[in-house]
């Protein structure tokens, strides 16, 4: 008897033991939980911002080597070293880093885009979270179209490589985005979930919509449009990409803490004297171990220290420059100067505390329109914007020129798979100078 | 309702196994039948001795049983062993042991008489018939097997003078490569290979089982000892002074039992039990000095440049080294009665390591004990409990490791303390003062064990055994690592870090085997099933900016914290069934049904059939008349076909999932996706193994040959594969690879002398094992130069080389540079510069014993044909502080000759084939002198481990490997800490 009050538990025990093959991966979240409730919308919404912010570096720091805003250290990669001088190779970091931040946060717009609408929200919070997500869709394409000449807009799906379409289409796209951005925002209204359980503190979704318009329409000529957009741009806020101990600010991360790459000192020669934009930008000791002499970024000492999204200057040299191309210089002096006398601003940006110029000073239309390229180089310095800039002056290339060259290659985690990939533009090194980038 | 889902379809799986199987019976007996309790009533008892018929000496650890029935019983060390109840009637014993012709006596128990039957066994070299676990209830016979399985024994495991289990297999098994990864106390991370390389990341080290029971080794290395510092498995925490011993299955037997893991073979290790008999008290103690054999030779160049100033260079190598010592005392207690058996010992080892400051301490206790509850049913319940305590001393490749600072620093640097304060590290940055760091750094880890089973055997009636093992190996392990204020550029205010990490494995398994006689045939029939539950989770630690006397994490300012948890299940069902005609022609036919968490829902489970045949000739009556008897006293053919599988490693449990990971904007907690796309049709690595070969015995089985051909094939062999980065991801884990390893595998055992006073025997191994990759997504290079492409064998070294002329010697610029084949564009930039996998590893083991008293034994083992890439002296070169760079200064090179040659690897890939002096052990029996003092026996040993090593590589040591377990990475040596030489006394006295 007693031996079989022993055995049959034991039995019992072998199959009763719990045998379950489904276990589900406690380290993340599945993508059922994420992409259809709620709170899972909610969250990649805030992680959707999360990889805005890593592409702002991304798009920084490749044309900060190439337009000669940034250095690398001795000791740092030799990919660094190299690209500060122009060549590039398909596996370099600054090939492949922009690449891949810029189409991760397409790919997470792209998760809300598909499927934010089929879960439970309300309507206020539905429609901020489209409005980011087209946003930041369109200002990661903008972003690749300044550094890639062809952009891959058909996202990649598995078994279906993205294929690519050239600036003029791509641009476009990314004007189409931020019209939908604006729709949905204007749609609803934003409400208090969205405020307070998305949208990152001072991160402004309107003014940011708008300013990226002006920059857009700028990029395709459209001044009528640019100066449109840039009008409804409120210029008493600035709209910022915060970061935290936890999520270190990167451009500080790639500089200070790798201690590879930091601005070049040729700022400060190049800015008038009494440019109190220079200090804002580079200040602390030189660095060694550099030909020409680095110093440090001097807004981005900390780790949290925040990115801005945009300047208000910008907005107001690209109605400048609107203004200048319909030949009104009068108007476009006085904009120039609205930056140029900023000063003792409550806001976080670059104030120069210059004098304003005359009409002497500024006598003719090329003139003007030089003033207003000389004013974004200094103070929109290390945005990665001023690549476009040297791309649309003509200056690529060949000595004294502002580029080193027009576009950054494909790098090699696509073109190795993507057979739709284009060639490579300017495929030896920088060696001949381009005539034109084609912009 | 998802459980009782499982529940009905694992029932409904052993049906269906059951109903091609006779055994159904016996599954419906297990669970519902009630047995019949057998007559003991009448029972005898049945003593003996068993000695060697030359010697005279006696055997110990011979197994004595009573085939048909669970009785049975080892020799101890006087030989003598005890059967007790055994029931009236005719009985036959046998007496096997390895290395002996088996024997056996018929006897008839009546009346309750005691009886007496001695052995006088004769050494032969080759035997069939020891018995080894396949995975049935019964033991099953080494004659009966198609495939080649290794038995090594304790004894010789205790000579081998290794502080652990794997390190102690080292030459001692052809087909097995044992690499130990570095010089490290406690172990120094060991790899075992069984016959080559079986994966590309999912791991080729074999599965370890202990008693039945699935058990950890993983190898982690949990803080930051200077990136890749090899110091330990986790098998180290087994004590091999408790090993009986150890069977490793290389083939496709393992995948009956352990299908869907067996891929890279299965180490099954048994630990020891007491026997019938008094009380028996065994201490043993033994203490060895180790020192390291080789130094680096630096650049102590005494002037600053030829003709230059006068200037003083340091070496800290002696700063760095010393020498350590092992000491180890290990005392048990065994006996038993007729109805129960107990052993019971405690275990401390201590090894200080070579390295300054750096440790490892092993406390462990151990309990096994039997009880025949009845006569039909067994219970064995055992279990250990370690506790090891390690001091770890930053060793490893980068930035602190205490060598890597030798070579990154120029010898005119002084390290030593100026006023008590050690200067800064001459790199700063993340980089350390050596000298500050063995004086006041600390990374202290403790892992606390228990690993036990509990196992029921039942046999309701002669033929069917079934049994059930219940086995958890659970530990926790805790590394920390604490860094004063101001040793680090990089961290100048300090950091301490404390990992976490727990591991529990729960396995149940059930096995029932029938055995039919049917005329001259006789069928054995098993079904059984296995369940593991594996979990593991790692909870860290760490802060910087500590106030100035404190020492762990919270006296930190800026903590951070993280977790991870993995979890894993496996589930199989297998039926085997053997046929054996007249004890010499043996099939066997099994299959395995197994399903993983791991795998995609619809690839889960998968079939893996076996099929094996051995025939012994040499016992048909027909071949002592024939002509072959005249060349071979025995012979056995076989052949075995199998198939296995393996699972994704554990940093890759949960590949089928597309998973959403933290992304942390600003402050704000949110997910997006990881970067690796979840593969939803993820299925086994899979193996197809063919084997074939002979047992040979020649001159009366004095001289055995045991030769085996093997041919695996490696199929959805799983490798991360690219996705376009458009996709926002980076890649998925794919089924997409495939390689095949081929070899042959000899055993050569002699008995070249054998007298009453000399008894000289040899065995020697040779393997050689071809890997070749027939698939990939595309070529890939890991680690520095390790190489993976198709039609080459996986991680061979691929790099520049040396421009040539005709004559083959080196191109050189108009200063006397060498050029790289990167300047030629005529030539490729890379191409294949060596290969780490060697063309075959052997070893030679001699034995002698001399009269009662003195044995001696003599090991060798090596591997031929292998390159190693010497990444220590590529930087002795880069920084200048090697013996090259005296030479280039004292003007015998070229000036920037050294510089020249950084890019080629072709430079540092060195011939690293080595034989090494594993083992040499002289022992002295005191039996006589412990027996006039009321003990039993007594022995002295005087032994050496690696006491020196033939090779032209020009590092330290040609065996250690950088990047440890890791499958591809092998033969990279980069600051590594040598094996350690060592010398040992030990004594062992038994009560």
């Amino acid at each position: 008897m007693r031996i079989r009050t022993l055995i049959v538990p034991l039995a019992g025990v072998a199959v009763l033991a719990s045998c379950s093959l489904d276990l589900t991966n406690p380290n993340t979240a599945s993508q059922q939980s994420t992409l259809t409730t709620h709170d899972g919308i909610i969250a990649l919404a805030v992680g959707l911002q999360a990889r805005y912010g890593e592409t702002l570096d991304n798009f920084a720091y490749p044309g900060g080597f190439i337009t000669d805003e940034m250095g690398a250290r001795t000791g740092a990669l030799l990919s660094y070293r190299d690209a500060e001088n122009g060549v590039l190779f398909n596996t370099y970091d600054a090939v492949e880093t922009s690449w891949q931040a810029h189409y991760r946060a397409i790919k997470t717009a792209n998760d809300l885009i598909d499927n934010a609408s089929s879960v439970a929200l309300t309507y206020s919070t539905l429609s901020g979270i489209m409005s980011m997500a087209f946003l930041v869709k369109a200002m990661a394409y903008g972003q690749l179209v300044q550094q890639y000449q062809d952009a891959g807009v058909n996202l990649t799906t598995i078994g279906q490589p993205g294929t690519f379409v050239d600036r003029a289409t791509a641009m476009d796209t990314v004007l189409a985005l931020l019209d939908s951005a604006l729709a949905r925002y204007q749609g609803v209204v934003p409400g208090s979930e969205f405020r307070t359980k998305v949208l990152a503190p001072g991160f402004d979704l309107l003014n940011t919509i708008y300013a990226m318009q002006a920059r857009y329409h700028r990029l395709t000529n459209d001044w009528t449009g640019a100066l449109a957009a840039a009008q409804q741009v409120n210029l008493g806020v600035v709209s910022q990409v915060p970061f935290s101990a936890v999520e270190i600010n990167p451009i500080y991360n790639r500089s200070e803490l790798a201690g590879y790459i930091y601005p070049r000192d040729t700022l400060r020669l190049e800015a008038e004297a009494g440019d109190q934009r220079v200090g804002f930008h580079i200040g602390g000791d030189t660095v060694p171990g550099n030909v020409r002499p680095l110093r440090h970024f001097a807004q981005y000492q900390s780790a949290d220290a925040p990115i801005a999204v945009y300047y208000p200057a910008e907005i107001r040299l690209i109605m400048a420059e609107a203004a200048a191309n319909a030949n009104d210089l009068s108007t476009a002096r006085d904009l120039i100067n609205a930056v140029r006398t900023e000063c003792g601003s409550a806001l976080h940006e670059p104030q120069p505390c210059l004098p304003a110029l005359t009409d002497t000073d500024l006598p003719t239309q090329a003139a003007v329109i030089a003033q207003i390229y000389h004013e974004r180089q200094i103070s929109l310095f290390a945005t990665g914007l001023r690549w476009e800039d040297a791309r649309r002056l003509n200056s690529v290339g060949g000595p004294g020129a502002i580029a080193k060259r027009c576009w950054l290659i494909y790098p090699q985690s696509e073109s190795s798979i993507n057979p739709n990939t284009p060639a490579d533009p300017e495929p030896s090194e920088p060696s001949t100078t381009p005539e034109s980038c084609g912009v | 309702m998802r459980m009782f889902a499982a529940i009905g379809f694992a029932f409904s799986s052993l049906s269906f196994l059951a109903m091609m199987h006779r055994s159904l019976f016996a599954l419906c007996f297990l669970l519902g039948a009630m047995p019949a309790l057998a007559d003991a009533q009448q029972a005898g008892r049945i003593t003996g001795r068993v000695t060697d018929v030359s010697s005279g000496a006696p055997v110990a650890g011979v197994q004595v049983t009573i085939p048909g029935t669970q009785l049975g019983t080892q020799s101890g060390q006087d030989g003598s062993y005890t059967i007790a109840n055994v029931p009236a009637g005719a009985h036959t014993i046998v007496a096997k042991r390895l290395g002996y012709a088996p024997a056996q006596q018929d006897i008839t128990v009546s009346g309750g008489a005691p009886i007496t039957a001695d052995f006088k066994l004769k050494a032969v070299a080759l035997t069939l018939s020891a018995t080894v676990v396949t995975g049935t209830a019964a033991p099953t016979e080494k004659r009966a097997l198609g495939n080649s399985i290794t038995s090594v024994g304790g004894s010789e495991i205790e000579s081998s003078n290794s502080t652990t289990a794997d390190g102690a297999l080292q030459g001692m098994i052809a087909g097995a490569q044992v690499t130990q990864n570095s010089g490290n106390p406690g172990g120094g991370g060991i790899s075992v290979r069984l016959r080559g390389t079986s994966s590309l990341i999912s791991g080729s080290e074999p599965l370890y089982v202990i008693d039945g029971v699935i058990v950890d080794n993983n190898s982690d290395q949990l803080i930051n000892l200077g990136a890749r510092s090899n110091v330990q498995n986790r098998l180290a925490d087994l004590d091999p002074d408790d090993i009986d011993h150890i069977e490793v299955i290389r083939g496709a037997a393992a995948a009956a039992l352990y299908g869907s893991r067996a891929n890279n073979g299965v180490i099954q290790i048994f630990t020891k039990h007491g026997r019938e008999g008094p009380p028996r008290v065994t201490l043993s103690s033994r203490y060895a000095s180790q020192s390291t054999p080789e130094r680096l030779k630096l650049n102590l160049y005494p002037f600053d440049s030829l003709g230059g100033s006068p200037v003083k260079r340091y070496d800290y190598q002696d700063e760095i080294f010393r020498t350590g010592y092992v000491a180890d005392n290990h005392l048990s207690l065994s006996g038993g009665d007729d109805r129960s058996t107990y052993y019971i010992s405690g275990g401390w080892t201590r090894d200080n390591g070579i390295l300054q400051a750096s440790s490892a301490d092993r406390k462990d206790v151990r309990l096994n004990l039997t009880q025949q509850l009845y006569s039909t049913l067994r219970l064995t319940v055992g279990g250990d409990f370690t506790r090891t305590h390690d001091e770890f001393l930053p060793n490893g490749e980068q930035t602190n490791g205490v060598l890597t600072a030798v070579l990154f620093t120029p010898t005119t640097y002084s390290y030593f303390p100026v006023g008590g304060a050690y200067p800064p590290a001459y790199l700063g940055g993340a980089f350390s003062n050596p000298l500050d760091v063995i004086a006041n750094w600390t990374a202290p880890q403790d892992v606390s064990r228990f690993s036990g089973s509990a196992r029921v055997d039942f046999n309701p009636f002669q033929h069917l055994a079934v049994s059930y093992t219940l086995g958890y190996d659970g530990y926790q392990l805790e590394a920390d690592q604490y860094i004063p204020r101001g040793s680090l550029a990089a961290q100048p205010t300090g950091s301490s870090a404390a990992v976490l990490r727990n591991s529990r494995i729960l396995d149940n398994s059930g096995v029932a085997t029938l055995t039919t006689p049917a005329g001259a045939m006789t069928f054995q029939s098993s079904v059984g099933f296995n369940y593991t539950d594996q979990h593991l989770t790692a909870t860290s630690a760490s802060s910087q900016d500590l106030f100035p006397t404190g020492t762990l994490v919270s006296a930190g300012a800026t903590p951070f914290a993280g977790q991870g948890v993995t979890e894993l299940a496996t589930l199989g069902f297998y039926g085997q069934e053997a046929l054996n005609w007249r004890d010499r022609l043996y099939l066997t036919g099994a299959v395995r049904w197994d399903a993983s968490s791991t795998f995609g829902a619809d690839q889960r489970w998968q079939l893996y059939p076996k099929l094996s045949a051995s025939y012994v000739m040499s016992d048909e009556s027909w071949f002592a008349e024939s002509g072959i008897h005249n060349m071979f006293s025995s012979l056995r053919l076989r052949g075995a076909l199998g198939y296995a599988g393996n699972q994704p490693s554990l940093a890759n449990a949960y590949a089928q999932y597309n998973s959403y990971a933290r992304a942390v904007s600003g402050t704000r907690v949110g997910v997006v996706n990881t970067l690796v796309l979840g593969n939803p049709n993820l299925k086994p690595e899979r193996q197809r193994e063919y084997e074939f070969g002979a047992d040979m015995g020649f001159a009366k089985d004095r001289v055995s040959l045991e030769a085996t051909y093997y041919n695996k094939k490696l199929t959805d062999l799983l490798l991360v594969a690219p996705l376009p980065t458009s996709s926002g991801f980076l890649s998925q884990y794919q089924n997409v690879g495939a390689m095949t390893n081929k070899g042959v595998e000899l055993t050569l055992q002699t008995i070249n002398v054998e007298t009453p006073t000399l008894r000289w025997t040899t065995r020697a191994t040779y393997s050689a094992n071809r890997n070749k990759v027939t698939a990939l997504v595309a070529p890939f290079t890991v680690g520095y130069i390790n190489r993976v492409s198709v039609g080459e064998p996986v991680g061979y070294f691929y790099g520049q080389y040396y421009q040539r002329n005709a004559d083959g010697s080196i191109k050189t610029d108009s200063l006397g540079l060498p050029l790289r084949s990167g300047l030629d564009p005529s030539i490729p930039a890379s191409k294949k510069i060596g290969d780490p996998n060697p063309d075959w590893i052997g070893s030679l083991l001699n034995e002698f014993q001399f009269g009662r008293k003195l044995s001696a034994r003599v090991l060798f083992d090596g591997t031929f044909g292998n390159q190693a890439l010497d990444l220590t002296r590529r930087i002795l070169d880069a920084d200048g502080t090697g013996a090259d760079a005296a030479l280039q200064l004292a003007g015998k090179l070229p000036k920037g000759y050294l510089a020249a040659r950084l890019p080629i690897f072709e430079e540092y890939v060195e011939d690293a084939s080595f034989v090494k002096l594993r083992e040499v052990s002289l022992s002295y029996s005191l039996n006589d002198v412990a027996k006039r003092m009321g003990l039993s026996a007594w022995s002295l040993t005087l032994s050496g481990r690696n006491l020196h090593t033939w090779t032209k590589y020009r590092g330290l040591d040609p065996e250690i490997n950088l990047f440890g377990q890791n499958t591809v990475e092998r033969g990279n040596d980069f600051a590594g800490i040598p094996i350690p030489r060592s010398f040992a006394i030990s004594t062992s006295i038994t009560y």
